[in-house]
């Protein structure tokens, strides 16, 4: 590769610095007009490190054709995120999935602990449609329950949430019979107001129907008044005996649309953050106690190259940090593991490395010879064997689930970036310590 | 050293040690957790001392059977059921609190037994498909050794060392399972598919001694010496890298979470397994295989 030692050196210490500043910096820009996000704020923790909830659906495309299923699903994963994010929690992490026998959703929102609203949120279709009161049927206020409660009365007008522009939660003063309570207003976009403006001018003095999905009932039933009708009052509203919290999940399904896909709930998961914060802790000690006998045991069998290779473990650890966080990597406790174990492998291929040395020396050849035949020779094993592990991650991503993929990516990252660290930087600073002038080790 | 000289023991050694857990397996399987059985898992807290019957009267109010339930500290209770619909399990909840105020559902989980299904079919198949790829590999990895020699048989080898590790850790587990109540979840599968890894990354790195030493050492020499030769020259390595991962593990077992112990333990039993099978198995096995070749084919040509 590059044979200048010192050329060797600076390309290290770059890679080196470049990987704390993403590491240790929290950054947070867009290039090229935003198509690049790059949030370095902080390393994705997956729930079982921060809680949360996670919930699967399982999308039905029965009634879709199948050129079309896949984009059907993956409209319904966008509305699903804009409902999540209208709720205003934290960045929710959704991954549509395609198993041989179904579609699946899987929504995971970190920090959310009430699982029930949180399903009912996301799993509901929300469809708005406003019909009106046949016109053969004779209107009267007396009749208004019998009229409103009877299927056959009510005649679609094809004007549907997708005509509104917005929806407010406000409280009323309006009497009746949840005065003072919350209320939906809807807002229509020009051309879903001059549509409901045609149909309104036919229909003073009737009632609108505002239909959700496929009930048979209205949610409300307002009668559309002149004002209503002519644009005086700019737009309806929905009034109906709900809280607040009713009100405002129902305004977050209308504003973020219909799931193009009915879904229904497989799996749902709650998991304990305290649970997961007490386990990370406790394994991130876990793990640096174990990395530092390990690098004690190295520098005790090694010696000074022991040092080497210490160093260019912690160069290695701040390089794979600095990869799972650009990339992003949602890091999980089998994603921890998985690097963990990377450090072992990286580690081997120096012990491989620092044997065949000692073999060379043994077998006489002169120390500086012996460090370049051990690094050559080692090579074979270390490919052989680290290909083979890349070959096994490289199926346990592909056919894993959830945890075993996390787990096989970090260990992928982590074998490619120990081939860097344990030949090319050990190389650099094992060569560099020999042209300083020590010939004593 | 002539620590080949012993291949057949080794190998009686290796199956020896596989019978009692493939015995388990065989009588009572894997402990599985709702991973892979599908239901529904509910842990509650409370701040006071609970009866273990009154739990379990309030889910058969609901016509709901408690398959498992353990208590920890007397206050902590971890109930599995069949899987549940939502409602169900909410008029429970809302039952538990009544009955024993403070106490808190600390999590809850229903898995649709389809996932169940469909994870540990994934597992097969992913532990079919590496096995392949890995001998594929290492067939075409290991293709310029001299003749007679097979990169095959290494190949081969090289997966019937992995198996052994792998049903070894399986077998650990059953009886674990059966004794001491330890479950398996969809983590172990990760440890497994692990441990198949570093099997065969240790028994690569024996195998590429094995190579080496085929072109450098004399002709004369039997395929018994080399390996011999090659194991003893790379025994060094094995204890250290072995030595730095089982540290690794070991504190992360003795300090490091709960959720992550059995995962640790499975990987702590298989990498041992495989610094051992990738000596004592792999390379009898190999030796073994390779001189009745051998001796087929001397026969043959006299």
């Amino acid at each position: 590769m590059i044979k200048n030692i010192y050329a060797r050196l600076i390309l290290v210490i770059l890679i080196f610095l470049v990987s704390s500043v993403v590491l240790f910096g929290s950054h947070h820009f867009s290039l090229f007009d935003g198509r690049l996000n790059v949030d370095l704020r902080e390393l994705k923790r997956g729930l079982d490190l921060s809680g949360g909830v996670r919930i699967t659906l399982v999308a039905d495309v029965s009634k879709i054709e199948t050129a079309e299923e896949e984009k059907a699903v993956e409209s319904a994963k966008e509305i699903i995120r804009r409902r999540i994010d209208l709720l205003g929690v934290s960045e929710p992490h959704i991954v549509s999935i395609k198993t041989k026998e179904d579609y699946r959703i899987v929504v995971e929102i970190p920090g959310v602990e009430d699982i029930e609203s949180a399903v009912a949120l996301i799993g509901e279709t929300a469809q708005l449609r406003f019909k009106i009161v046949n016109k053969e049927i004779e209107w009267s206020p007396d009749k208004f329950f019998e009229i409103i409660q009877d299927v056959d009365s009510w005649k679609d007008t094809g004007i549907t949430g997708a005509d509104l522009v917005g929806v407010d939660v406000l409280f009323g003063q309006q009497e009746g019979l949840n005065a003072g309570g919350p209320q939906i207003h809807l807002k229509f976009s020009r051309e879903g107001r001059e549509k409901f403006s045609n149909i309104a001018k036919e229909n003073i003095g009737r009632p609108v129907g505002l239909f959700l999905d496929n009930n048979p009932f209205p949610l409300s039933a307002p009668i559309i008044s002149e004002d209503l009708a002519e644009g005086i009052i700019s737009d309806p509203v929905i009034t109906g005996n709900f809280d607040l919290k009713t009100a405002r999940s129902l305004s977050i399904q209308l504003r973020a649309g219909a799931l193009p896909v009915p879904v229904k709930v497989l799996q749902q998961e709650t998991i304990g953050a305290t649970l997961g914060g007490e386990s990370v802790q406790k394994s991130f000690f876990a793990g640096s106690t174990g990395l530092l006998i390990v690098i004690i045991f190295l520098i005790f069998k090694y010696g000074r190259n022991g040092v080497l290779a210490s160093l260019s473990l912690l160069i290695y650890t701040v390089v794979v940090l600095a990869i799972f966080k650009i990339i992003p990597v949602v890091v999980t406790l089998p994603g921890i593991a998985g690097f963990i174990l990377s450090i072992g492998m990286a580690t081997d291929a120096n012990i491989l490395i620092f044997e065949r040395i000692k073999e060379e020396i043994r077998w006489n050849k002169p120390k500086a010879i012996a460090i370049d035949l051990g690094f050559d020779r080692a090579w074979n094993s270390i490919k052989d064997s680290n290909i083979s592990s890349l070959i096994t991650s490289f199926i346990l991503f592909q056919l894993g689930t959830g945890p075993v993929r996390g787990f096989a990516l970090t260990l992928a990252i982590g074998i490619l970036v120990s081939l860097f660290s344990s030949i090319f930087v050990v190389r650099t600073f094992i060569k560099l310590v020999g042209s300083l002038g020590d010939e004593r080790a | 050293m002539k620590v080949m000289k012993y291949k057949k023991l080794y190998l009686v050694v290796s199956i020896v040690v596989l019978i009692p857990g493939i015995i388990s397996m065989l009588l009572f399987g894997l402990k599985l957790s709702v991973d892979f059985t599908g239901g529904s898992t509910f842990k509650y807290s409370f701040d006071q001392d609970v009866d273990k019957s009154r739990l379990i009267s309030i889910f058969e109010g609901e016509g709901v059977d408690v398959e498992t339930i353990s208590m920890q500290n007397g206050n902590e209770a971890e109930i599995r059921t069949k899987p549940l619909e939502n409602d169900v399990s909410n008029s429970i909840k809302q039952q538990v609190v009544g009955l024993f105020p403070g106490a808190e559902l600390v999590s809850s989980q229903t898995v649709g037994p389809a996932v169940g299904k469909e994870t540990t079919k994934n597992a097969f198949i992913a532990l079919g498909w590496a096995s392949l790829a890995i001998l594929l590999y290492i067939s075409y990895a290991f293709r310029g050794i001299p003749k007679p020699y097979s990169s095959f048989r290494f190949g081969a080898s090289a997966i019937i060392a992995m198996l052994h590790d792998a049903f070894l850790v399986l077998g650990i587990f059953s009886l674990l399972g059966h004794y001491a109540g330890i479950e398996v979840d969809a983590l172990f599968m990760t440890a497994v598919l692990t441990v198949i890894g570093f099997s065969v990354h240790d028994s690569i790195v024996v195998f590429d001694r094995i190579r080496e030493n085929l072109r450098k050492l004399p002709k004369s020499w039997n395929f018994e010496k080399v390996v011999n030769h090659s194991i003893v020259e790379t025994l060094s390595r094995s204890i250290s890298t072995s030595l730095t991962v089982i540290i690794t593990l070991a504190s992360l077992y003795i300090l490091g979470g709960e959720t992550i112990k059995t995962f640790v333990l499975a990987l702590l039993v298989g990498i041992i397994s495989g610094t051992y099978s990738s000596i004592f198995t792999a390379s009898p096995f190999l030796v073994l295989w390779e001189d009745r070749i051998f001796l087929r084919k001397h026969k043959k040509s006299k």
